[in-house]
């Protein structure tokens, strides 16, 4: 928006979003969210690994899109043990990324287009080889000792649940070099810091504040419900962690005043997670992922009905003015299943992860587009949920064009794959000499980049790409979708699921069949008797509303979005 | 006053009994008869609402038949200034007259928002009326009313015994048209069932009783929470297997291991909701056996004396049906012999667990689905049944037998709205909808029975076996019955069962 204003800043670094938009506090409610890895989205420097210069020059493209707010996946110093998610400086950047002035220039750039960056920050633990542990492990006196959980027996904390149950046995891990146990939520590699230390909470506050004083939009909080561990109890959600985020959130607000967000990741069901956002005198998290949402879309599409979806809607409770709800299809990580009961586990994995090696701690990693059979008409229903139900869409790099995935890869892998730019050499991700790439592009047949890529589907009007940014911009137009409430409405036909986003005057109605067949829907509608239903992307007035039920036909995997107008105007 | 005068007092001059009768006879919810009407008459009248422009009065009207019959009808009358013309649905309007010199005309008041409006204002006011002959009750002290009452309300649309409107999406009010003496099940199980703390049903908000003088008090008007967001479990297994069908379709597959394959890994399953389904029923039948209840609706335990009334009522259930003319039948009365021989079985039984107050006619079509999960519908019981029949107390396999009964229903009328008489896949096809009921009736049964642990509700193992299936077996015949009568397409439903169950 801000592009025509000025190129100067150019270099000048940190530069706000133009000033309307740095007024508008709550702009992450209405934002397009567009989730990407540094490695693998495109390389600048021909190393075969993606980087920040990379990015920077891909920024046309996502403002093209239609994306609002970057973030990125970890970008700090790391072993790269779990992806980055095991930190060893907080202050500088995994070397083949670039630099901390890289990060200045990508910010200065993408507020420039209007955009906004977050990153991922790990507060719960490091990499063990991180300064500080190795410094706490080196001796009992030590003066960062305590900066870590350290005990003689692995007996502590005993009701805690082990999460990455597929590689440990135990939180707790025995250190030789100490001789003691440290305590660890993830992996052994990844010693979980000792929040009860004033001296830790101090620190994580200055790593806050260097990122955020850089022009850094907000931050996307990892594994925050482990923050502290208390004796009989499982060491989730606990209050100290929730003292400790709204005090990172007043601390934020103190310093930087509106517009910064911070997203929450908490893995747990919805009447847990609400508590990450805190209260309106006392917030935490501005926003939190709606993570039991995912799987039951999934679910809801396979059984042919909406009551997978409605019931984790109904149990969500109501969220404070200021909050949001993050909406995914899929993520970095996995189709997490953790929040889902035995039973629908089980079914999920039946239908979805017919190879075991799909299975992974209780997930499946699989792209959207092989998760959906590359079916067309049923990627456009869920990116027509993402965009319409209550929450803010965050796509997935890569899903925009329908890439595949290389389950072959391992861990985490097979959904990171370089970006498919074009049909050119390593998908026009990187110069580099192939086996020089930090992973093979993929090369099959059907989703590989010489079918898939950002080339084609940008000169195709009829492509995944196109379709989608058109549907963007509807959502963009229409402040309902993120501003809105919610309502389901009755119908007698269990494979439609149909709502009303209201916000005032403004009244979508979203319909969304959920059957491969062409379903009937009648609804009521009658309390905007006389009103006429303005399709949202063709503006196609649909005959008005009467006393009878409201018929509508939806063709296979359909979803219509319309605006109830009063048809005076049409 | 008589109600000839109160009705003139109106404007309502000119045979009001014969243009009530009239208007009636059209409805759904008049019953047929097989007699003649005699007589009709206005048996009782009451004033609702003096508003003015939409007075409201309350009338029964009353019908006799050759031979005795006598049916009671609850007629809600609006008042409205205007003629006919003035009334959007013709359909609505039951005579013209005149008021101070001025045209009225009357209607149907439930048809018309306004005038329905003054029924919630009796039972949140809990107003006693009196009538002309006894008293008109309300009763709903919680109900909270604000806004403009006419606004929230709107009809429910089909219907078959009674009229229902809905309020703000929220509450559920059901005019109960034919009056009868003595509680109404509806409001006697939901009460019952809600204050033992079952809580899938819908709890009764508020009700319009009403007593005649020499009559038992009768329930006009019941209002129970609105169902947001609900589906019916007919249409919840008919989505079920048109996929199960269309996928079979699709495959040409057959053999038991590929049917076998097709509904373990169905898409569009029904399973899980069967096994909820199963775990609900057996919720409401434990909150029925419960010592605590009011004396009429105590368990009691069901004697071999009990157990040879049964098989005896079955068993004459089943020559009734024989005894009609139809080569259809003729299959059955073949196998008669074994037919017999299940119900008499379970007259040997020492005992048969408890007889509760089921749910009486307990079908797919009574279980709603729900963001909650299953809630349990219309407590009325078999409406062919009366009053006295459908209050006494039964064994839960009943009701069990009744949903088990249902998914055979399903994928039967599912199969037959794809497919014609004539067409070649059908038997095969059929094989997969017979999968699927075999599937979905041992996963209601088998959460059912898991939820029943240890009550004391069923006899033994081999006893529960062979009154469950005697229960099965009569529900076929009273389908049979009735479908010889109403839908001669779907004889072969219940026919097709009880020659593959006992002819086997």
């Amino acid at each position: 928006m801000s592009r025509a204003v000025s190129k100067r800043a150019k270099t000048v670094g940190a530069v706000a979003p133009d000033e309307a938009a740095a007024a508008d506090t709550t702009w992450y409610k209405r934002a397009i969210f567009y989730e990407l890895l540094v490695r693998g989205f495109a390389d600048g420097n021909g190393d075969g690994s993606g980087d920040v210069r990379g990015l920077v020059s891909r920024l046309d493209y996502l403002q093209w899109l239609g994306v609002d707010c970057i973030w990125l996946l970890p970008i700090n110093r790391s072993p790269m043990r779990d992806g980055g998610y095991d930190i060893s400086d907080y202050y500088s950047l995994q070397a083949e990324y670039g630099t901390v002035s890289d990060v200045r220039e990508l910010l200065g750039q993408a507020h420039e287009r209007g955009m906004r960056v977050i990153m991922d920050l790990v507060v719960n633990h490091t990499s063990d080889q991180h300064p500080w542990f190795i410094e706490s492990r080196s001796s009992p006196d030590n003066p960062k000792r305590d900066w870590y959980m350290w005990a003689d027996s692995p007996t502590a904390f005993a009701d805690a649940r082990i999460i990455f149950v597929d590689t440990e046995t135990s939180n707790w891990t025995w250190d030789e070099q100490a001789q003691a146990f440290f305590w660890h939520r993830f992996f052994s590699h990844q010693p979980d810091l000792n929040f009860d230390n004033p001296e830790v909470r101090a620190a994580m506050l200055d790593v806050v504040r260097f990122w955020l004083d850089l022009g850094m939009d907000g931050f996307r909080l990892d594994a925050v419900p482990y923050l502290f561990a208390r004796e009989g109890t499982n060491c989730e959600n606990l209050p100290q962690t929730h003292e400790f985020l709204a005090e990172l959130r007043a601390t934020v607000d103190r310093e930087y005043g509106g517009g910064k967000v911070l997203l929450a990741e908490a893995n747990q069901w919805p009447e847990d997670v609400v508590d990450y956002f805190g209260t309106d005198e006392r917030p935490e998290c501005h926003m939190c992922f709606h993570f039991p949402l995912m799987p039951r879309m999934f679910m809801a599409l396979r059984r042919e009905q909406r009551y997978p979806i409605t019931e984790i809607l109904e149990r969500t409770p109501p969220i404070p003015k200021q909050a949001q709800w993050g909406l995914f299809l899929r993520n970095h990580d996995e189709l997490t299943l953790e929040m889902v009961t035995d039973d629908e586990r089980d079914y999920m994995w039946g239908e979805y992860a017919k190879d075991p090696r799909m299975k992974l701690n209780l997930g499946i990693r699989r792209r959207l587009a092989p998760l959906l059979n590359n079916g067309r008409r049923q990627m456009e229903l869920f990116y027509g949920l993402l965009l319409s139900l209550p929450g803010t869409p965050i796509l997935y790099y890569g899903d925009e064009i329908g890439m595949g995935d290389n389950i072959y890869l391992g861990d985490r892998d097979g959904v990171r794959t370089p970006m498919q730019w074009s049909a050119d050499r390593n998908a026009g991700f990187s110069r580099a000499d192939f086996a020089q790439l930090y992973l093979p592009p993929l090369m099959d047949p059907v989703y590989g980049y010489q079918a898939v890529n950002v080339e084609a589907q940008e000169r195709s009007e009829s492509s995944m790409l196109h379709w989608l940014r058109r549907f963007i911009a509807v959502r963009r137009r229409h402040p309902v979708f993120g501003d809105g409430g919610f309502d389901a409405l009755d119908a007698s036909n269990p494979s439609v699921f149909a709502f009303l986003r209201t916000l005032g005057d403004d009244v979508v109605l979203c319909v969304n069949n959920l059957s491969r067949f062409a379903q009937p829907v009648e609804l009521d509608l009658r309390r905007y008797d006389g009103g006429v239903p303005v399709e949202l992307v063709g503006k196609v007035h649909f005959p008005r509303i009467g006393e009878l039920p409201y018929l509508l036909t939806m063709t296979p995997h359909a979803f219509y979005w319309f605006r109830i107008t009063s048809g005076d105007n049409a | 006053m008589t109600t000839t005068e109160l009705l003139a007092r109106y404007g309502f001059r000119d045979h009001a009994a014969d243009r009530l009768a009239a208007f009636a006879a059209v409805q759904r919810w008049f019953a047929e008869r097989d007699a003649a009407v005699t007589a009709t008459e206005v048996d009782d009248a009451a004033v609702l609402s003096e508003e003015t422009g939409c007075a409201v009065l309350f009338t029964v009207l009353a019908v006799d038949y050759e031979g005795g019959a006598h049916d009671r009808y609850q007629v809600p009358i609006g008042v409205i200034e205007g003629t006919a013309e003035d009334v959007a649905d013709p359909a609505w309007v039951i005579a013209e007259g005149a008021r101070d010199g001025s045209p009225v005309v009357f209607v149907d008041a439930l048809t018309h928002a306004r005038c329905a409006s003054v029924l919630w204002r009796v039972m949140a006011e809990e107003r006693t009326v009196a009538t002309v002959h006894g008293e008109l009750r309300g009763r709903g002290a919680t109900i909270h009313i604000d806004g403009d009452l006419a606004q929230q309300l709107r009809p429910l649309g089909r219907e078959q015994s009674n009229t229902s409107l809905v309020r703000a999406d929220s509450e559920l009010l059901k005019c109960f048209r034919h009056l009868e003496d003595g509680p109404t099940p509806e409001l006697e199980m939901t009460e019952t069932l809600s204050s033992a703390g079952f809580t899938a049903v819908p709890t009764p908000l508020g009700a319009i009783e009403y007593r005649r003088e020499g009559l038992d008090t009768s329930l006009a008007a019941l209002l129970q929470p609105f169902f947001h967001n609900g589906t019916e479990g007919w249409a919840m297994a008919l989505t079920s297997l048109r996929d199960l069908y269309a996928a079979a379709e699709d495959s040409g597959d057959e053999g038991a291991d590929a049917i076998r394959a097709a509904i373990d890994s169905q898409g569009s399953t029904f399973l899980p909701e069967a096994a909820r389904l199963g775990e609900t029923t057996a919720e409401m039948h434990i909150a029925l056996s419960s010592d605590r209840l009011p004396e009429t609706m105590r368990p009691q335990p069901v004697d071999q004396q009990t157990l040879r009334r049964w098989a005896a009522e079955m068993t004459a259930d089943l020559d009734r049906l024989l005894e009609r003319q139809s080569a259809a039948l003729d299959p059955l009365r073949d196998i008669r012999p074994a037919v017999v021989a299940g119900f008499d079985a379970i007259g040997e039984l020492r005992e048969g667990g408890l007889a509760i107050r089921v749910h009486g006619d307990y079908h797919l079509g009574q279980v709603l689905r729900t963001d909650a999960g299953w809630t349990v519908l219309d407590f009325e019981g078999e409406p062919t049944r009366n009053l006295s029949e459908r209050r006494l107390r039964s064994s839960p396999l009943r009701d069990v037998a009744g949903m088990t009964r249902s998914l055979d229903y399903a994928a039967t009328v599912a199969l037959l709205e794809r497919t014609a008489p004539t067409d070649p896949d059908r038997d095969r096809l059929m094989a997969y909808g017979d999968a699927w009921a075999a599937a979905n009736r041992r996963l209601f049964w088998g959460a059912y029975l898991a939820r029943v642990g240890t009550a004391p509700m069923l006899p033994d193992a081999a006893a529960t076996t062979a009154l469950r299936r005697a229960f099965e077996v009569q529900k076929a015949v009273y389908e049979a019955d009735y479908e010889l009568g109403h839908r001669p397409d779907w004889l072969a439903i219940p026919l097709r069962f009880l020659l593959r169950e006992v002819g086997s």
